[in-house]
């Protein structure tokens, strides 16, 4: 009982009766810049061959719809890639006069809803492309990597080769998402996705 | 030495041989695709994937028929417009746009003239008009001013769809009622002056859009000839065919004599097509000998408007250079004289101009801020008459004031005085320059290989984006020879170790 009360009034404000917090025995560290460091963000290998680039605008916009059937992010009358030129830094050869072609944040950005619009009209599609197996709802292992090979040949132009270890990768994913959404289309829209938004895609 | 090869060898496996540094290393799919997205800007079709795998190869057929493509003009035109920088956007004519007010069309610049207070308007009421849209009757307002009402119009731009337009706007005549010609410049104050049938010799803001469209469009249509004739590149520097649409000779044909300080017909009135403002075909006029290419292109001479821009986007684009301030920075002038006009000798300008000014001097016979050549015969590079006026004293003319050097206000211009204004400070044999015209220039740099190189670095730089390997470039541009085609460049460097080294 004596306790109870020695708690109790441990606790309580003896002017306003407020709870009173007691001091943290580990406060929150404080982080100086210094400590991030420095690094170059430019690429130290010279290479006096042909180096990957960026799609364009223009390319992405057009590979997007050659690949899904002519799916357009947007409306017929305009591709939301061109509405987003602009902020996308394509060049007006008035205010700016060099496209910007990094894979920047605003470009992935971007890529991931066009990516996300046109993987769900392709999958909806009459006649869609999009599945090269018999039964589109199969979860069976062997029919979905074989839909991943295909997607990867049609979307990033790869090889049609089922020992690369990157389809394990996409298969997992597959089933991942399966195993949340309890959807086949949702499962093969992530993969879908994630096909249109990596690297193998937008970069050449 | 051992151990810089080591650290060698170690950047060639790290980088060298890693397909995300060396594209070049790709396997054949990786070439198809990078080539489908340079030559024809999208990725290979299903089909063509599939005839590339059964082949093992990039027929020579299959790369034939995309280099000839429609696709690998738009990639083409699209590397030469981050050359050109064709895209216009100048206010092409304000004292004969049409602006919207109460959704009623109407010459605000012209209504002090025409309504006798500035910014006025006819108001939202049907007028009251003649045959030739002359108001009848009208509403006089507080503020002096009068209110003639609107009529309806089809204009030249959209006839399916009539418009309302302020009726002194939309006067028909020809000649005013003090005998002033209505489709000339001298119009503009006349109140009895209006945009005439069709409103054809007026503009509203989508039409000077198409037009600017239209002007910036022609120096990509002359990339897309050159192509299609498959002569040499150089041409397009040299060619003296320019391309009109229904928006360019409406242009042309209408609205140039509003302001011939600024625009002339690129050929007479009776050599321009006849095209219906929204024809958005093409048509080839043939110009005179003092056009030189893309160089004096009226969407070049307005998108460049000073001869010294005009010489340093050329200088860039297509010789790939640039002009660097020294490290040690512009150099402060010293004592207390006026500083020499002079540039080509001023200390802290000198290093640029030395070389600016007499390449600027290429496009001494355009006119700056605008697009009309001043030919020798008209303009005498010295004229006597400008020199006495202004050595005598005697009043000089207005074409002497507004051509040549008259006036002086350094000792460095009185050599100059009765001299055309862009001869000025040339010498040793560059005052040839303003009539050598900028072909002068492209001809001297065909001469020394400069052009060619560009050329060639320029596109070794969009296809390979790549750190130059100058030994490479001097290989491809003898190679290559005098005249290639642009498309022969393409195929050599598309085709070369450099862009992709073959099957893994």
């Amino acid at each position: 009982m004596i306790v109870w009360l020695w708690l109790a009034c441990a606790s309580t404000d003896p002017d306003g009766g407020k709870s009173t917090v007691a001091s943290d025995p580990d406060p929150t560290p404080v982080v100086e810049e210094s400590e991030l460091g420095e690094t170059t963000i430019e690429r130290e290998v010279v290479v006096d061959r042909r180096q990957l680039k960026r799609m364009t605008v223009a390319q992405a916009r057009d590979s997007m719809q050659r690949i899904s059937g002519g799916i357009v992010w947007g409306d017929e009358d305009e591709s939301k890639w061109d509405a987003y030129a602009d902020t996308l830094g394509v060049a007006d050869y008035q205010l700016r006069v060099e496209s910007d072609r990094s894979p920047s944040v605003m470009f992935q950005k971007f890529l991931d809803d066009a990516a996300t619009a046109t993987c769900r009209g392709w999958l909806e599609a009459a006649d869609s492309s999009f599945y090269t197996i018999d039964v589109p709802d199969s979860t069976e292992r062997e029919d979905v990597r074989s839909n991943v090979v295909g997607l990867r040949w049609q979307i990033q132009g790869k090889p049609k080769d089922a020992s690369a270890g990157i389809i394990d990768d996409y298969e997992a994913l597959f089933f991942k998402a399966h195993q949340r959404t309890d959807s086949v289309e949702a499962a093969w829209q992530t993969v879908c996705v994630a096909m249109f938004t990596h690297p193998d895609f937008f970069m050449y | 030495m051992r151990g810089s090869r080591l650290i060698l060898g170690a950047i060639f496996l790290l980088g060298a041989s890693d397909p995300w540094v060396d594209a070049s290393t790709q396997d054949l799919h990786g070439y198809v695709r990078a080539l489908s997205l340079d030559l024809r800007g999208n990725v290979p079709t299903a089909a063509e994937l599939e005839e590339v795998e059964e082949a093992a190869e990039v027929t020579e057929s299959l790369l034939e028929s995309w280099l000839y493509s429609e696709e690998f003009e738009e990639q083409v035109i699209a590397q030469h417009r981050e050359m050109f920088w064709n895209e216009l956007e100048v206010n092409l004519l304000p004292k004969r746009k049409l602006s919207k007010r109460d959704g009623i069309y109407f010459n605000n610049n012209r209504s002090r003239y025409t309504r006798d207070v500035a910014h006025s308007h006819c108001g939202d009421f049907e007028a009251d008009v003649d045959e030739m849209n002359r108001p009848l009757s009208w509403l006089t307002n507080d503020d002096g001013s009068i209110s003639e009402g609107y009529v309806i119009v089809s204009p030249y731009w959209d006839p399916d769809n009539p418009i309302e337009v302020c009726a002194l706007d939309a006067q028909l005549n020809l000649v005013s009622d003090t005998g002033v010609d209505c489709t000339t410049y001298a119009g503009y104050e006349e109140p009895t002056c209006g945009c005439g049938p069709d409103l054809k010799w007026c503009l509203d803001g989508g039409t000077e859009t198409l037009i600017e469209q239209a002007l910036s469009k022609d120096l990509t249509e002359r990339v897309r000839a050159m192509l299609q004739s498959d002569g040499s590149y150089a041409d397009l520097l040299s060619s003296s065919t320019m391309y009109l649409n229904g928006a360019s000779a409406h242009f042309f044909r209408y609205l140039t004599p509003y302001d011939d300080e600024v625009y002339e017909r690129p050929v007479p009135l009776e050599d321009l097509p006849e095209l219906d403002f929204a024809d958005e075909t093409w048509t080839p006029v043939t110009l005179g000998s003092e056009h030189d290419g893309v160089l004096t292109a009226p969407g070049w001479l307005l998108r460049h408007q000073t001869n010294r821009g005009r010489a340093n986007r050329f200088y860039g684009a297509f010789l790939c250079n640039e002009f660097i301030v020294p490290e040690t920075g512009v150099g402060a002038l010293s004592g207390t004289e006026a500083p020499t006009p002079n540039l080509i000798r001023r200390p802290g300008c000198l290093g640029c101009h030395a070389r600016l000014e007499p390449w600027a001097a290429y496009w001494g016979r355009w006119t700056e801020a605008a697009m009309i050549y001043r030919p020798q015969e008209s303009y005498p590079a010295f004229s006597e008459d400008c020199y006495d006026c202004a050595t005598t004293g005697v009043g000089c003319t207005d074409f002497c004031e507004d051509y040549y050097l008259v006036e002086t206000s350094h000792t460095d211009q009185r050599p100059y005085l009765g001299w055309y204004m862009t001869y000025a400070f040339l010498l040793d044999g560059k005052e040839e320059n303003p009539d050598l015209g900028p072909l002068g220039w492209v001809e001297t740099a065909q001469s020394d290989g400069s052009l060619d190189e560009c050329a060639t670095r320029n596109t070794a730089r969009w296809l390979l984006n790549w750190e130059e390997d100058e030994s490479v470039i001097e290989e491809w541009v003898s190679e290559l020879g005098d005249s290639f085609s642009y498309r022969d460049l393409v195929r050599r460097l598309v085709t070369s170790p450099e862009y992709w080294a073959g099957v893994p």
